[in-house]
């Protein structure tokens, strides 16, 4: 791969080109907020928390620095005028979104944005994509999409129905910035409340615990080869 | 029957014009959707059923047309080669027209366009002002061919340009040339359109795609459907000649579902072309293979995005990708892709043909040719235009559109969409092309122009294009989704007398964010329309906030209508069309409207004879 050198905050840089810019930013240190980037998922770009000033040549450009890639000669700048007030309003935007989610209070705190002057939405959800992007890139299932656009785009399952492709993994949880999505085990159950499916545990053949919903070992089996029994054991017990 | 070489195709078009007989009556009904749907198609039929009847049927020919561009005034019929120009022509009019028109060889007056200013009628089309200061490039075939007849494209010297490149160009040359044109992309971006084909061209791939761009959304835009009904073989021509020049096999038309005569008369169109061996394999006789399929979009705005439009073309709901991947290298299904507009592709053959410096004799330093702009709103002259860049908004609004509905006062022009911006009086003046709109704040966009006068308010147009975006925005991502929300949400508290002190520098803000945060050009120019309305008429804005008033008597909620007693004639129009009777009063006595009844919708208003009812 050749090299790219870049001039990151006032300082040069030589740099793999095509290294995201958020990844460089983090290999030094530098604070850079996101909510819709997992280093598990294609980068997406959809928040816009992670904003970056570049010029290219005599043209200056605020892009989002999780997927636009280094080159030779960028300029990058992560704090300027233009960055802060156009992050201090998305910011501003989802406070309104999500005003009581704590995750989203926080980050709004630790970039000194408190308040916010717009309407209160009341939707924790904050439309990342993560939970449909973990579902589809990771797990390989697409249980669950995007419906709708604009202000009514909610992440669902197909016709808002219970999802038949779920497979209870809980990746979505996981992954939810806000935890926005909610799972429940109870007893034998598993419970997905927003894609309205429940799941039957597999027991730990050993200490009884409920280690993962019988769908999501079948689903594991297929795609592994790994003994019958490998799947009847928790891991502690293992 | 297909045509092995490029001398066989001009054998054809020796052949179809030396059976044309120039002195034949030829009467053109235009079969656009506007006037369609003011019953062309039946008017044709009369027209046909006359010619029969009358036993002509030799010395006259009947053609129906695409758009002739004078919407308003639909249906158009023109008698060629008299030029003579008939307007809102009806079925019963018909045999009078052809006895007067063909047999007495003069013309009928009553259908004749009376000019609103002058109160004279014109008779030929040509000295129609709405036509005269036109220059009609890409519009050339509209109105003069039959569009689901190949051979009248051929006999208006169709497929030349394409003979042309295929025997005397090679592909570089081409690019060259449309490059040296200064022809830049009509669909919104104006990018140099030689420029993305080089890029194109160099770009590495297994196959190379080429894209026609036609899911016009603008409301109340309708240039890409009409070249695409009334002239689907230009568009062709152009990407047959694109696709040699850049090296591609295969081509995507994207229209809307919402154009289904564009649909249609395109679909026709590729099976002509095929048939004559223009599109397909070894076209004419040469190496050069291509075909086009058509793509119908399912009506989302966001899918006229380019990324967008890629991605919906693949299969998946239309959304933008990130900015920094550029579709001429990794395009549909990650394969170099060149994607251009309607118009850009009408105007190729015609660059072709009479060469770069032809079409960069006109415009300005960096807009050259023609644009074509759908004129709507309150001028008198509604309908489709094209006009050499550079010219005026004034020349464009008051010479070609006549001037303001009923003589009112010119308020604003919105140019490029929902997305654009709001220009006002003191800019009349500026000449349009890419540069001089951005400059103003606003854009060229595909060509949607929307005039407005001073009965409207200008929070209330601003509120009416968020409304618009905030359901066509994808709501991908956060500036753009949630922005709009909040926009939408600001400017109807204001018209509705709510508004807050702060609430213009919030909008200010607010757009700012999203315009440096959005992702894609529909969610960076969406603010448009709301900063240049708080810019050029800020004086509204504070009207609503701090006087809780709508100086252009608009926003239902800060007005009341009531009857100049003096004025009121007792007519008893504004009562019969009150739909809440809130109006009483006997006849040839002055009316009176209930105020706790009244909805303020403005009909009794708009139809008030003498003007005695007043907005405060």
């Amino acid at each position: 791969m050749e090299d790219s050198t870049i001039i990151f905050n006032g300082t040069e840089y030589k740099v793999q080109k095509g290294t995201p810019l958020l990844s460089i930013a983090r290999s030094l240190n530098i604070f850079i907020p996101t909510l819709c980037h997992n280093d598990a998922l294609v980068p997406y770009g959809a928040c816009r928390m992670c904003i970056v000033e570049i010029q290219k040549g005599n043209r200056m450009r605020v892009v989002t620095s999780c997927n636009y890639p280094a080159e030779d000669g960028l300029v990058v700048k992560t704090d300027t005028e233009k960055v802060i007030s156009t992050r201090n309003i998305i910011m501003e935007l989802l406070i309104a979104r999500a005003p009581k989610n704590k995750q989203i209070k926080q980050l709004g705190e630790r970039l000194g944005v408190t308040k916010t002057r717009f309407e209160e939405v009341g939707d924790d959800c904050i439309m990342c994509g993560m939970c449909i992007r973990a579902c589809e890139e990771v797990v390989g299932v697409s249980a669950i999409g995007f419906k709708n656009r604009g202000i009514t785009r909610m992440p669902a399952t197909p016709f808002m129905e219970t999802s038949k492709n779920c497979i209870g993994c809980g990746s979505c949880v996981y992954v939810c910035p806000t935890k926005y999505i909610k799972m429940e085990d109870k007893g034998s159950q598993r419970y997905i409340y927003n894609w309205k499916v429940a799941f039957d545990m597999v027991q730990c053949k050993k200490c009884g615990d409920f280690i993962a919903p019988v769908k999501q070992l079948d689903y594991i089996k297929k795609k592994v080869s790994l003994p019958e029994d490998f799947f009847e054991i928790c891991n502690n017990c293992r | 029957m297909r045509l092995e070489s490029v001398t066989q195709l001009e054998e054809l078009r020796n052949r179809l014009l030396s059976e044309r007989d120039p002195s034949k009556n030829t009467i053109f009904v235009c079969g656009g959707t506007g006037c369609l749907s003011n019953g062309s198609a039946l008017v044709a039929e009369a027209f046909r059923d006359e010619i029969s009847a009358q036993n002509i049927d030799a010395s006259v020919e009947l053609k129906m047309t695409g758009c002739h561009g004078f919407c308003e005034r639909g249906p158009l019929v023109v008698f060629r080669p008299q030029g003579i120009f008939y307007q809102k022509v009806t079925v019963k009019s018909v045999p009078e027209i052809v006895k007067k028109t063909i047999i007495e060889k003069t013309h009928h007056e009553q259908y004749l366009y009376k000019d609103p200013n002058t109160k004279e009628s014109v008779t030929h089309e040509a000295d129609i002002p709405f036509y005269k200061h036109q220059v009609r490039w890409v519009l050339g075939h509209n109105g003069k061919i039959d569009p689901t007849n190949i051979d009248g494209y051929i006999l208006e010297n169709g497929y030349s340009a394409l003979s042309k490149v295929l025997t005397t160009m090679q592909p570089d040359e081409i690019i060259d040339q449309i490059e040296k044109s200064g022809l830049r992309g009509r669909g919104g971006g104006g990018f140099l359109t030689g420029r993305k084909w080089r890029t194109t061209k160099k770009a590495e791939g297994e196959v190379r795609y080429i894209i026609c761009n036609g899911d016009e959304g603008d409301p109340g835009a309708f240039m890409d459907r009409s070249i695409m009904e009334g002239d689907p073989h230009g568009v062709i021509e152009g990407m047959i000649i694109g696709a040699y020049a850049i090296g591609s096999s295969k081509g995507y038309i994207y229209v809307r579902m919402e154009y289904p005569l564009a649909v249609k008369n395109l679909l026709k169109a590729i099976e002509d072309a095929r048939a004559y061996g223009l599109l397909g394999k070894n076209i004419l006789g040469t190496p050069l293979s291509f075909d086009i399929e058509i793509n119908r979009g399912g009506g989302a705005f966001v899918c006229g995005e380019s990324s967008a439009l890629m991605t919906s073309i693949m299969g998946k709901a239309g959304e933008p990708r990130a900015k920094y991947i550029h579709t001429s290298e990794k395009g549909l299904w990650d394969m170099p892709t060149n994607l251009n507009n309607v118009e850009t592709w009408a105007n190729v053959p015609l660059i072709i043909s009479n060469g770069p410096d032809w079409f960069s004799s006109v415009g300005t330093q960096n807009s050259k040719g023609t644009k074509v702009f759908s004129l709507v709103g309150s001028v008198k002259n509604v309908g489709l235009v094209e006009v050499p860049m550079g010219l005026t908004l004034r020349e464009i609004i008051f010479d070609i559109g006549g001037g303001i509905i009923k003589d009112r006062k010119f308020k604003a022009v919105q140019t490029g969409g929902p997305s654009g911006g709001c220009i006002p009086e003191q800019y009349l003046d500026i000449p349009v092309d890419f540069d001089e709109l951005s400059k103003l704040g606003s854009m060229m966009g595909s060509g949607g122009m929307i005039v407005m006068d001073e009965n409207t308010c200008m929070v209330d147009v601003a509120r009416y294009f968020i409304n618009f975006l905030v359901d066509e925005s994808c709501g991908k991502c956060t500036p753009c989704r949630e922005g709009l929300r909040q926009m939408l949400t600001i400017l109807t508290r204001i018209t509705k007398g709510e508004g807050r002190a702060e609430d213009i520098k919030i909008l200010e803000d607010l757009g700012d964010g999203m315009i440096w945060g959005s992702l894609c050009a529909l969610g960076g120019s969406a603010p448009n329309p709301v900063l240049t309305t708080i810019q050029y008429f800020r004086n509204e804005y504070e009207a609503h906030i701090e006087k809780k008033q709508c100086p252009a008597g608009v926003c239902t909620e800060l007005i009341s209508l009531s009857i100049n007693p003096d004025a009121c004639i007792g007519c008893r129009r504004c009562a019969k069309v009150c739909s809440v009777s809130a109006i009483a009063g006997e006849n040839k006595k002055p009316h009176v409207i209930d105020q706790k009844l009244c909805i303020r919708c403005r009909a009794c208003y708009e139809v008030c004879p003498v003007d005695a009812v007043i907005i405060t």
